[in-house]
């Protein structure tokens, strides 16, 4: 069984490409938090929760709908299913939200986000995946990195959401693809990217 | 009193970030928690905040907050005998 | 086969494994009074602080004007500690990682830092220091430790999921010895934080007691030097622990709040079993993650009942020992946990007396000696919905 990246989604410069196609895109000039509202509209995805997150964590559960609704990874059992995330700035903005409220009154709904790992809680709470997660901090994106852990964890999961979310000051960036154990007959069937560091870096600067 | 209500109603959206609830759409009376708005611990202690903030209100123990955050009639009717 | 060969920790009860030793067996906490970290709870809260200033860990380490800030300087001695106690002596000889977690990061000295950089020349190692990775960059740097370096950032958990990779990671050849753990200071913010949640206790916390109040925060260090049975052999080495299972999950449930019946522990224990190939009777004591909330300790105490069934191991939480650690917690646990083997010993769950009224279970509330203690399970649970478990077995 070789494992392949089964689906993508890019959110970048405030626009959201799933599978290299172009979603939607925020007319300039807007503040990528607003961006992330409206692509949530424009999603339809009738979740109120969604503004009460932090952006990154509202920028994970976005990146991560289009690839969890895809049909090709519907056959993946949730609690075999991993999340593996990872950035540079960790927290931060909300960090930095959250101080503002400190010598004011403290904010419990802003101190809750300050921890990179709420976002694959969102995700997790969302689409009741209950498989294995971590989140890694790194200078810069690591391809093999990711590659490496998920190839570890392929043993005992048989499929991972991966990528990285990173939120700064003025732009957010979003990459997130899932991988999965695929059968022979499957590979047969369609051409699906066959999963590689050198493949998975393609993707994220593409 | 329903000045006070309507006031907290757009005090809560905003500072629960209820984004796609309008005013209007709050029943006075509905459960604030569970079914109605389906608020979560979370907003609850977020309320608490909100006390303090714009009513100089200060809960000490959570548990004592369920009944006062029943419903807005509730919260108001907390607030304004507090007030005495 | 993955062995510990070696173990560092500096916490609130000692700033080596000998002192924490002392600590666990005269009972004594290290919860009390906030004497070093400047903030505006100090006189209303008590903490598990590490009982030396910056200054002094500075002096402890050996080093003079590092500029490494405090939540660097712990991992630094811990790390020394772990790979004396292993008895290294050239790091090169194999292929050796550092996987190191934290929460805070450099926000206890950016807190301290910011409104000066805002208005005078920036300060050049506040700025690099406050990036959660750069402890272990600098750490690692510190030791020579080269062939591969991460930091991972999952709260409460972060520690088990920093030895889970290393563990993997030399099953897999891919090392031969790794050194994993975690490291949080106290600062601000957290504690700031924590009391906006309301689930701090202004006095010393009370793990699985029914009229427990919330958790006392705490800060350390600790670190496991995991090696790969060729390594061991090679090197004639005499473990001090099996690092035989380990187990995460997402509990799926809210952001901070673990669910009532503790599906997500429930999934990362019975991971750990799998992997450790142990039936739950096996268990001989529980390092519980106990942190003294409503919360979780119920949900914990659901999980167990669901795991064990009418078998429940002795298990005890030493929360009330550290305080809660938190990125730290799980590494300084699991050194706990070591020892607990290695003495024969469990360790109580101090301050618990009233039995919790939604569930028979209670922990074990003074020293136990003579304690067979063949496999130790080690529970940490995080923000997030981030459940890990780690069991430890005898050599």
């Amino acid at each position: 069984m070789s494992t392949h990246i089964l689906s993508y989604t890019k959110i970048k410069n405030n626009g959201l490409w799933h599978n290299g196609k172009l979603i939607t895109q925020g007319a300039e000039p807007v503040t990528y938090t607003s961006f992330l509202e409206e692509a949530y509209k424009s999603l339809n995805l009738s979740y109120p929760k969604f503004f009460k997150m932090d952006a990154l964590s509202k920028l994970g559960v976005l990146c991560a709908e289009q690839i969890l609704a895809d049909e090709n990874i519907s056959r993946f059992q949730k609690e075999k299913t991993a999340i593996v995330l990872s950035n540079k700035n960790s927290s931060l903005q909300t960090d930095i939200a959250y101080s503002k409220t400190m010598s004011g009154f403290p904010s419990p709904s802003l101190f809750v986000y300050t921890l990179p790992n709420i976002v694959t809680g969102e995700i997790s709470i969302k689409h009741k995946i209950t498989g294995e997660n971590a989140f890694f901090i790194e200078p810069t994106f690591n391809a093999d990195l990711l590659y490496n852990y998920t190839e570890l964890l392929l043993q005992v999961s048989d499929a991972a959401l991966c990528g990285w979310l990173n939120v700064d000051e003025k732009t957010c960036e979003g990459f997130l693809y899932f991988i999965g154990k695929q059968t022979a007959n499957d590979e047969k069937k369609i051409n699906f990217i066959k999963h590689n560091p050198n493949n998975i870096t393609q993707l994220y600067i593409n | 009193m329903e000045n006070l209500i309507e006031n907290l109603k757009k005090q809560i959206i905003e500072q629960l970030n209820l984004a796609e609830v309008k005013p209007e759409d709050i029943d006075p009376s509905a459960p604030l928690f569970g079914e109605g708005l389906g608020l979560d611990s979370i907003d609850a202690l977020e309320l608490i905040v909100l006390l303090e903030k714009n009513y100089g209100l200060k809960i000490q123990e959570p548990k004592d907050a369920k009944n006062i955050f029943q419903s807005v009639k509730t919260l108001a009717e907390y607030i304004t005998s507090q007030k005495k | 086969m993955v062995f510990v060969t070696g173990i560092g920790i500096i916490s609130a009860i000692g700033k080596n494994v000998s002192e924490t030793l002392s600590s666990l067996l005269e009972s004594r906490t290290g919860i009390g009074k906030i004497n070093h970290l400047q903030t505006i709870h100090k006189d209303n809260y008590v903490a598990g602080e590490v009982n030396y200033s910056l200054q002094e860990l500075e002096n402890l380490a050996g080093l003079k004007n590092s500029n490494y800030n405090r939540t660097t300087l712990l991992s630094l001695l811990a790390t020394q500690e772990a790979l004396i106690s292993a008895e290294i002596k050239d790091i090169s000889t194999h292929r050796t990682g550092f996987i190191s977690a934290s929460s805070v990061g450099g926000m206890c000295h950016s807190e301290l830092l910011y409104k000066d950089f805002l208005e005078r020349k920036p300060h050049k190692n506040f700025i690099d220091t406050h990036y959660t990775g750069s402890h272990a960059t600098d750490v690692a740097k510190h030791f020579g430790i080269i062939d591969y370096v991460t930091t991972i950032s999952t709260a409460c958990s972060s520690a088990a999921n920093a030895i889970m990779l290393g563990a993997r990671l030399i099953n897999n050849n891919i090392l031969d010895r790794v050194v994993v753990g975690g490291t949080d200071a106290l600062c601000k913010f957290t504690f700031n934080g924590f009391n906006t949640l309301m689930i701090l206790d202004k006095e010393w916390c009370k793990p699985f007691d029914n009229n427990r109040k919330g958790l006392n925060l705490g800060e350390g260090a600790a670190y496991l030097v995991l090696e790969s049975e060729r390594v061991v052999k090679a090197e004639n080495k005499k473990p001090l622990a099996i690092l035989s299972g380990y187990g995460n999950a997402n509990d799926a449930f809210h952001q901070t709040a673990s669910s009532p019946d503790g599906q997500g522990a429930y999934a990362a224990i019975q991971k750990a079993l799998e992997v450790a190939n142990l039936s739950p009777i096996k268990i001989d004591y529980i390092n519980a993650h106990g942190t003294g909330t409503a919360n979780n300790d119920s949900s914990e105490a659901a999980a167990l009942q669901n795991i064990f069934k009418e078998n429940i191991p002795p298990f005890s939480s030493t929360k009330a020992f550290t305080g809660h650690t938190l990125a730290a917690a799980a590494s300084i646990e699991a050194v706990i946990s070591i020892l607990s083997i290695q003495q024969k010993t469990i360790f109580p769950n101090l301050n618990c007396v009233t039995h919790m009224q939604d569930t028979k279970l209670f922990p074990v509330t003074s020293l136990q000696k003579n304690a067979e203690l063949n496999h130790v399970l080690s529970n940490s649970f995080g923000f997030g919905g981030n459940c890990s478990s780690l069991i430890f077995s005898k050599n």
